[in-house]
């Protein structure tokens, strides 16, 4: 009996080729099918009531075509797919460099094998060698098995193109999850967490799905309490025509916690430079859930950023703190839906910079405005009032890989806050960890791979917390902030997560305020006066 | 203490071996990963488990109070809840450290030169760890519940406030409006 | 399986080419008309492939940025990991083809009297360069037999490469090297198991026909003497395009040859074909410019919005109530 008890624990899978190896839904790591009422909301295929730990996915009887025929339409359409599925040499120079990999040890969540998922089944069915050599050559059919297996391993991609900067040839998981979506996408496999917030932001505007009033009630909110802490009433505008710049930030800021103190750190800096703005209710979400889905739903609620701008008729946009956001502007939009040539090249009305790096897609990060404030002394700062945080900054994954943001936000957390850590050189910047939830991860159905792939990041901030007692990780990204304090929570207790503007916000002195006793979120301030390791 | 001084002397040995039972659990191609590569950042399971089992020996030797123990197991069982292991599988390395100790020490065992009674009270020891390691596997696991329930709750917070003042329908916080 | 069939069949192709030369007398077949047929396939199959590459298109500007970008003109951009304009694109594509930048990116921390060093995991990439330029060498070594003149850069990178002599022969640096390498990136694929775990035949393949060639190259020069003369006559015929077959070469010749064929042969069709994919890659060779120059995409096509007028629509009353600005009362 004992015997027995022992042998099912010590149950190891037998040693399997990863091609026979078929995937096991196993709780907690994979997301809730899409509703049909999200796919019809948009319009997209197969919409149906269905569950991927169920046998039958309820598939068109030609899934089979479809998906092949979208695979070869994508090949033509995409260089990068067809070099990347050709010029792979599978060095493993990427291996362990994917935070689902390193946290979970899964083989497959390596990036090069992720990859090969969809390389196996281009060789079969678009190469020579794939026909007649077969899995000798590492091709395969697409059966559902397959299916199954994509569907795990590309919802188990954040698409935080680490695994690329590694890469010798440059070969980009990102780009293959991306096209692998799209192609799920066309018989109905989504996830519910993606599909949901993309039907909402197609209709209202925001993916909480806040219709205009609301979302009016939320800032409305954030302005209230805003005076509580400051005795200043700042007074934004809503879908004012004539404003010089349309604000957009991602919708998580204005309704999540703590989202939406950096959201009030938004509103205080315009409101000290006298600012020009209006926010949009239509245009209310930074974040593009489309991008998870295929490129042609990313232009589709991308859309409504260009075409608002255009109906107010603003000078140029400004955005706020969002990762995959920043990676539509600045590497899709203005290709979508520009040319812009309705906007005017940003120029700040404080500072007179001209933003020539924006001059075509006229949109500029919330931190490279405020970066050209502080450089221009144009913000009176009070870094004492941040004392009471030990900052870390985690460089979110587009910001960094897809941008190259690094130093802006730097430069204004080392004006506002007199203690700040960098974390291991190998965990930051270009090379910067995940937080594990990127990409429409973020569901909760999903907790353990997130906690898991959020490892290395938690593991880093250990780290500082440990050697200079760390308790703020600042980030520039509402799903960082939405997804990074039950990561702490979990691995790091006593860490809260910070947007870079409610630092700011801290340190900001308005002119006509009050003393303030505490910081945004009503925590008592806490100065040190002698202390000072920038 | 003969058990003590010998484990002592032949510590690595005992710990590489322990390590391999520890780390056996994941695919063999990923154990060879986290066995090996020593970056603390570029492989934190690895490391982690490392130091805890290091620490955990020292611990039976040392004989050193509960606090300590609990730390130390905090650090690897807080990984392995999360990973694709039963739970009896997640906590099995800790008791395999016993068959491990007599393996390691079977000549002396022979030879007469341990007595049973120290290794009895040592295995002892172990047995505590292991209930040790239940309560905090357990506590991980209810943990990662709770923030389930936190995450849910912060995502809408500023909105389900709005809509109980509003009176907004219930279908306004259905979940798949949380982002 | 990937190992063992990889090896039999280069084993195999060792052995088609010394039964067709030492007892069928096929010289002609392995010493011309192969030559000639994996030439033609290797350029047909490269021409092929980039012509099959270029029809797709690049429709977006999809830069893998690994320094700081250049926007603020105070803030100190990174040019060459993160270029703002085609000429560091292009130096970044340069340093990739010819240092191999990426692999070099691989530090790992190690923690030295309680604060941390950065160690560069530096052998992938030190054994990768090593082969790939050792082979650069000797390809271009090689040119003084399809040559007449021997061009003066030829003699001098021979002199170069084969400034060690051992009993009065020249020892080729590069030989060694290669050998190494080459050695060095099939045991790694052994040794290492995640490489173990995503390696295919079509790994194990080109490493034994490298090492096969390179193997009855240095058994040519140093063990099997051949008839260099006659050699350079053929492999001159074959470049003139008036083929000859002298007599007297021997059957290693045509063994090394036969693997070279193959080589080419092989090469367009299989994950050799990296050497050109490495200057096409779009996450590389693009600036990072795409807010400040529009990228075109030459199959945009228009899409289904939902449009401000269709949102007013919907929420016009509300928008009212809020005192939110509308555009028809």
């Amino acid at each position: 009996m004992a015997d027995e008890i022992l042998s099912t624990i010590d149950y190891k899978p037998p040693r399997r080729r990863w091609l026979d190896t078929p995937v096991e839904f196993r709780r907690g790591t994979w997301c809730y099918g899409a509703k049909a009422k999200s796919l019809e909301a948009v319009g997209l295929p197969n919409p149906r009531e269905w569950s991927p730990d169920q046998e039958d996915w309820k598939l068109p009887p030609n899934w089979r075509e479809i998906l092949l025929e979208g695979l070869r339409e994508r090949l033509e359409r995409f260089r990068s797919l067809r070099l990347f599925m050709d010029t792979c040499v599978r060095c493993g120079a990427c291996a362990d460099k994917c935070h689902y990999y390193i946290g979970s040890g899964d083989p497959k969540n390596m990036p090069v094998l992720r990859a090969e998922l969809l390389r196996a089944v281009y060789r079969k069915n678009f190469t020579l060698a794939g026909r007649i050599m077969g899995e000798f050559v590492g091709a395969r059919e697409l059966t559902q098995d397959v299916l199954k297996e994509w569907f795990y391993y590309f919802f188990q991609c954040s698409e935080c193109r680490r695994c690329s900067v590694f890469c010798p040839f440059g070969i980009d998981t990102a780009e293959l999850t991306m096209i692998a979506r799209e192609l799920l996408n066309l018989v109905g496999c989504n996830i519910d967490w993606i599909a949901g917030p993309v039907a909402n932001c197609y209709r209202t505007g925001n993916h909480l799905g806040l219709e205009p009033h609301a979302f009016k009630d939320m800032v409305d909110f954030c302005v209230d309490e805003l005076e509580e802490v400051t005795g200043v009433r700042v007074e934004p505008t809503f879908n004012r025509k004539g404003a010089e710049v349309l604000f957009i930030a991602p919708s998580g800021d204005v309704f999540a916690d703590p989202g939406m103190y950096t959201f009030m750190g938004y509103l205080l800096v315009f409101h000290e430079v006298g600012l020009d703005y209006t926010l949009s209710t239509y245009a209310s979400e930074g974040g593009n859930f489309g991008l998870f889905t295929s490129h042609e739903m990313m232009k589709r609620l991308n859309a409504k950023m260009y075409a608002e701008a255009e109906r107010l008729g603003v000078k140029w946009i400004l955005g706020g703190e969002c990762g995959h956001m920043w990676r539509v502007v600045h590497q899709y939009m203005d290709t979508m839906n520009g040319p812009a040539d309705f906007l005017e090249e940003p120029v700040s009305p404080v500072t007179g910079t001209k933003f020539d790096h924006a001059k075509s897609t006229k949109m500029v990060h919330i931190a490279e405005f405020t970066a050209d404030l502080i450089r221009h002394g144009k913000l009176k700062l009070d870094p004492g009032r941040n004392d009471h945080l030990r900052v870390t900054f985690h460089d979110s994954c587009n910001p960094a890989r897809a941008m190259g943001l690094l130093e802006e936000p730097r430069y204004i957390i080392r004006s506002v806050c007199r203690h700040f850590h960098e974390m291991p050189e190998n965990t930051i910047r270009e090379q910067t960890f995940c937080c594990g939830s990127g990409a429409g991860l973020n569901a909760d159905e999903n907790m353990e791979i997130r906690l898991r792939g959020g490892f290395p990041r938690a593991n880093a901030v250990r780290y500082v917390r440990e050697k200079y007692g760390v308790n703020a990780l600042a980030c520039l990204c509402a799903i960082d902030r939405a997804v990074l304090p039950p990561l702490m929570e979990y691995w790091v207790p006593g860490v809260d997560v910070y947007g870079v503007h409610e630092l700011v916000g801290n340190a900001l002195v308005l002119k006509g305020e009050k003393e303030r006793t505490t910081d945004l979120r009503g925590e008592p301030l806490d100065r040190t006066d002698d202390d000072e390791d920038l | 203490m003969a058990l003590v001084d010998q484990l002592r002397e032949r510590r690595e040995a005992v710990l590489e071996r322990w390590l391999d039972v520890a780390l056996g659990d994941y695919p063999e191609e990923t154990a060879r990963f986290l066995r090996t590569e020593r970056d603390q950042f570029a492989n934190p399971v690895g490391h982690s488990t490392r130091r805890g089992l290091e620490g955990l020996l020292g611990w039976l030797l040392r004989e050193t109070g509960r606090d300590e123990a609990q730390a130390l197991l905090d650090g690897i069982v807080r990984i392995r809840a999360l990973q694709d292991l039963s739970a009896g599988r997640a906590l099995a390395f800790i008791l395999e450290l016993k068959e491990l100790i007599r393996a390691e020490l079977a000549a002396e065992i022979e030879a007469g030169r341990i007595s049973q009674e120290e290794l009895c009270t040592l295995e002892k020891r172990v047995d505590g760890l292991a209930l040790l390691a239940f309560d905090i596997y357990v506590e991980c696991r209810e943990q990662i519940h709770r923030i389930r329930l936190e995450e849910l709750r912060r995502a809408s917070w500023a909105a389900s406030r709005l809509a109980r003042e509003r009176g907004l329908s219930s279908d306004q916080l259905a979940r798949q409006e949380g982002v | 399986m990937g190992i063992r069939v990889s090896l039999f069949a280069v084993l195999a192709l060792i052995l088609v080419a010394y039964v067709g030369v030492a007892l069928l007398g096929l010289e002609l077949l392995f010493g011309v008309i192969m030559p000639y047929a994996a030439m033609a396939a290797f350029l047909a199959g490269l021409v092929y492939h980039v012509i099959k590459w270029a029809r797709s298109p690049v429709p977006f500007r999809i830069p893998t940025t690994c320094g700081q970008q250049r926007a603020l003109p105070w803030i100190k951009a990174s040019e060459v990991d993160n270029p703002s304009t085609a000429v560091s694109a292009a130096a970044r594509v340069a340093l990739e083809a010819l240092l191999f930048r990426s692999l070099l990116r691989n530090t790992k921390a190690e923690l030295a009297d309680g604060s941390l060093a950065y160690r560069w995991e530096k052998w992938l990439w030190l054994g990768g360069l090593l082969f790939h330029w050792s082979l650069l060498v000797i390809v271009l070594r090689h040119l003084r037999f399809f040559t007449e003149p021997v061009p003066g850069f030829v003699n001098l990178l021979r002199d170069l490469d084969g400034f060690l002599h051992v009993n009065l022969q020249v020892l080729y640096i590069t030989d060694i090297v290669i050998l190494l390498a080459v050695t060095y990136l099939f045991l790694r694929r052994v040794v290492i198991p995640q490489v173990r775990y995503i390696s295919l035949p079509g790994d194990y393949f080109p490493l034994f026909l490298i090492l096969s060639i390179a193997l009855s190259g240095i058994l040519m020069a140093h063990f099997i003497r051949v008839d260099v003369v006659a050699v350079k006559e053929l492999a001159m015929g074959l470049v003139t395009f008036s083929p000859t077959v002298p007599e007297g070469i021997g059957a290693i010749f045509y063994i090394h040859l036969f693997l070279v064929s193959v080589l080419l042969a092989y090469f367009p069709s299989s994950k050799l074909i990296h050497m050109v994919g490495i200057f096409l890659s779009p996450t590389r060779n693009l600036p990072n410019d795409s807010r400040r120059r529009r990228h075109v995409n030459p199959w945009n096509y228009p899409v289904d919005v939902h449009t401000y007028e269709e949102y007013e629509d919907e929420f016009r009353e509300k928008m009212k109530k809020a005192d939110i600005p509308v555009e028809r009362y």
